[in-house]
């Protein structure tokens, strides 16, 4: 029996937008997914368990933490403005900056098991990339490949077992 | 390419004639027609897509309706085909007489097992309910292909037939059901491309004269803009207006866009709730005690919450502002609606205000607490029609 890894994907879209990605991870056997539409949603989730393997979104909204509503409000009360992905990655990597709120960083998690997939270019993100040691990126285009979420969690998951 | 400008002003919007002088009002007035002209396409492009889905779900659906029961793209016809495509591909891995030697067919005679366990137990391996419609049709997909290339000995060929038909069903429902959603999210957009083009068009426009027009007309026009939108919502617009009836000397087109843009944050901001509940949102006038020549519209609708702080300081006026639960569950928006809704009302010598107010059970979050939120618009008017 194959090893069932557990994946986390932090997407806002993945319900309406995007559910069509699933469909090849769980057909595919080997990942146990679990998915949050916000950032308060994703820091209790790796709070409570580890994963093998989490994909990110950049233009994330704030869910229901205060603290990260600020942060919001204060970037205009937009996605696209805010990227609280980009905060999320480095509050969670502990990558304290002074605007990251709740630096609490869960031991079992560094940046070899992190992906990000976005709107954004991967030149677009560069030097967060490069500063959180993030490898595996794809870019969210208008007409995805509908195994792009699996061989992303693939790549992450191979990777690490290298 | 500096010199003749004698400077390194940027350039903005079209290209401009290098031989002329830098002027920011004509560059201005050049970027926005481009971006009408953008807009337009958008608005034209999403039309298009519309006129050409609808007669493809309705090929779809012909495919797969029957006449003993009415099938579509419906999760309740999805379930139903899913489970008659079980119950023919359980008979077949019944009627396998011995498991062939060859790697390919012993393959995909396992992965037919494995689909009969996707069709059979959905709802227990997949908890969120929107991922079960796509993994459905990846299901069809898989086993259209397996019921080909497996050597399926002692399956009769009508068993195989049978299967290959239903997983065809079935391929076909989740993809109408896929069109439908698609469906939803074009009229999403369309109402608010529509929207921001008479915005950013309206300064250059010639103007209209201001005529005397029935409230009532203004209304029917501003529902008719957004009617599209509110069916696949399936939102009702309920309409109480107080008579007689009013004139309004009013500029019409612009009138019934402030209603419009109401009237659309209503329905986009209003919870959904399952059937046989009914959303609607109600729309309600009256005279003004003492003051004889002036109307309240009232546009109401339950749903998200507009929190406080940004009625009291006004921020949910402001050009381009959107509140903190605005994109709640993917909402988009162009923050624009009831800034142009209030720059056009007081054009008219009327005012807006909005209240919000939790409503029904208490919650223990603002985001998951339902409110009111009403939009009263307060207008003078001309006369009232005699009949």
């Amino acid at each position: 029996m194959n090893k069932l890894y557990r994946a986390l994907w932090v997407e806002d879209g993945a319900l309406e937008d995007l559910p069509e990605l699933v469909g090849p991870v769980y057909m595919s056997g080997r990942y146990d997914l679990s998915i949050a539409v916000n950032v308060t949603d994703a820091m209790r989730l790796i709070a409570t368990r580890e994963f093998d393997a989490i994909v990110v979104d950049i233009r994330l909204p704030p869910g229901e933490d205060p603290a990260w509503i600020r942060l919001f409000s204060g970037k205009g009360n937009s996605s696209a403005g805010a990227r609280l992905g980009i905060a999320f990655l480095q509050t969670c990597l502990g990558r304290v900056t002074k605007e990251v709120y709740v630096p609490k960083h869960q031991s079992w998690l560094d940046a070899s098991r992190v992906g990000v997939m976005s709107v954004e270019s991967e030149s677009e993100l560069a030097e967060v990339l490069t500063e959180l040691q993030i490898r595996h990126f794809v870019q969210k285009g208008a007409a995805p490949s509908r195994s792009v979420l699996l061989d992303l969690l693939d790549a992450i998951t191979m990777s690490k077992s290298e | 390419m500096n010199g003749k400008r004698g400077s390194n002003m940027p350039e903005l919007g079209a290209l401009s004639d290098d031989h002329e002088a830098f002027d920011p009002r004509r560059q201005i007035e050049e970027l926005t027609k481009d971006i009408g002209q953008v807009l337009h396409t958008y608005a034209a492009t999403l039309q298009m897509i519309q006129t050409s889905l609808h007669p493809t779900v309705t090929a779809l659906v012909r495919e797969i309706d029957q006449p003993e029961r009415a099938l579509d793209g419906s999760a309740e016809s999805i379930q139903l085909i899913a489970k008659d495509l079980a119950g023919f591909l359980r008979l077949a891995l019944g009627q396998i007489e011995h498991h062939p030697e060859d790697t390919a067919s012993h393959h995909a005679i396992q992965r037919l097992s494995d689909s009969l366990i996707w069709l059979e137990d959905i709802e227990q391996k997949v908890e969120v309910k929107e991922f079960r419609v796509p993994i459905l049709r990846d299901v069809a997909i898989q086993i259209i292909e397996d019921i080909q290339s497996a050597e399926t000995g002692g399956v009769s060929n009508l068993v195989r037939l049978e299967i290959r038909k239903h997983a065809s069903y079935l391929e076909k429902a989740c993809c109408v059901n896929a069109l439908l959603r698609i469906q939803h999210v074009i009229l999403n957009l369309d109402y608010q491309i529509r929207a921001f083009r008479e915005f950013i068009l309206q300064p250059g426009r010639t103007a209209e004269s201001p005529r005397l027009v029935s409230l009532s007309h203004i209304l029917s026009v501003a529902i008719g803009d957004i009617v599209n939108y509110a069916r696949v919502n399936q939102v009702s617009i309920r309409k109480k207006l107080a008579k007689p009836d009013v004139l309004i000397r009013c500029y019409e087109r612009d009138l019934a866009r402030a209603f419009s843009n109401v009237l659309h944050n209503a329905i986009k901001y209003s919870w959904r709730v399952e059937p046989p509940k009914q959303v609607y949102v109600e729309i309600h006038s009256r005279y003004v005690a003492g003051q004889s020549h002036v109307v309240e519209i009232e546009i109401s609708n339950f749903g998200i919450p507009i929190p406080l702080d940004e009625i009291e300081r006004g921020q949910i006026f402001r050009f381009g502002f959107r509140g903190r639960f605005a994109g709640d569950r993917r909402r988009t928006g162009t923050g624009i609606g009831l800034t142009d809704t209030k720059r056009v009302v007081e054009n008219h010598g009327g005012s807006v205000e909005v209240q919000s107010r939790p409503a029904g059970k208490r919650t223990g979050s603002l985001r998951d607490q339902p409110h009111l939120t009403t939009v009263t618009i307060g207008l003078p008017f001309s006369l009232r029609v005699r009949k």
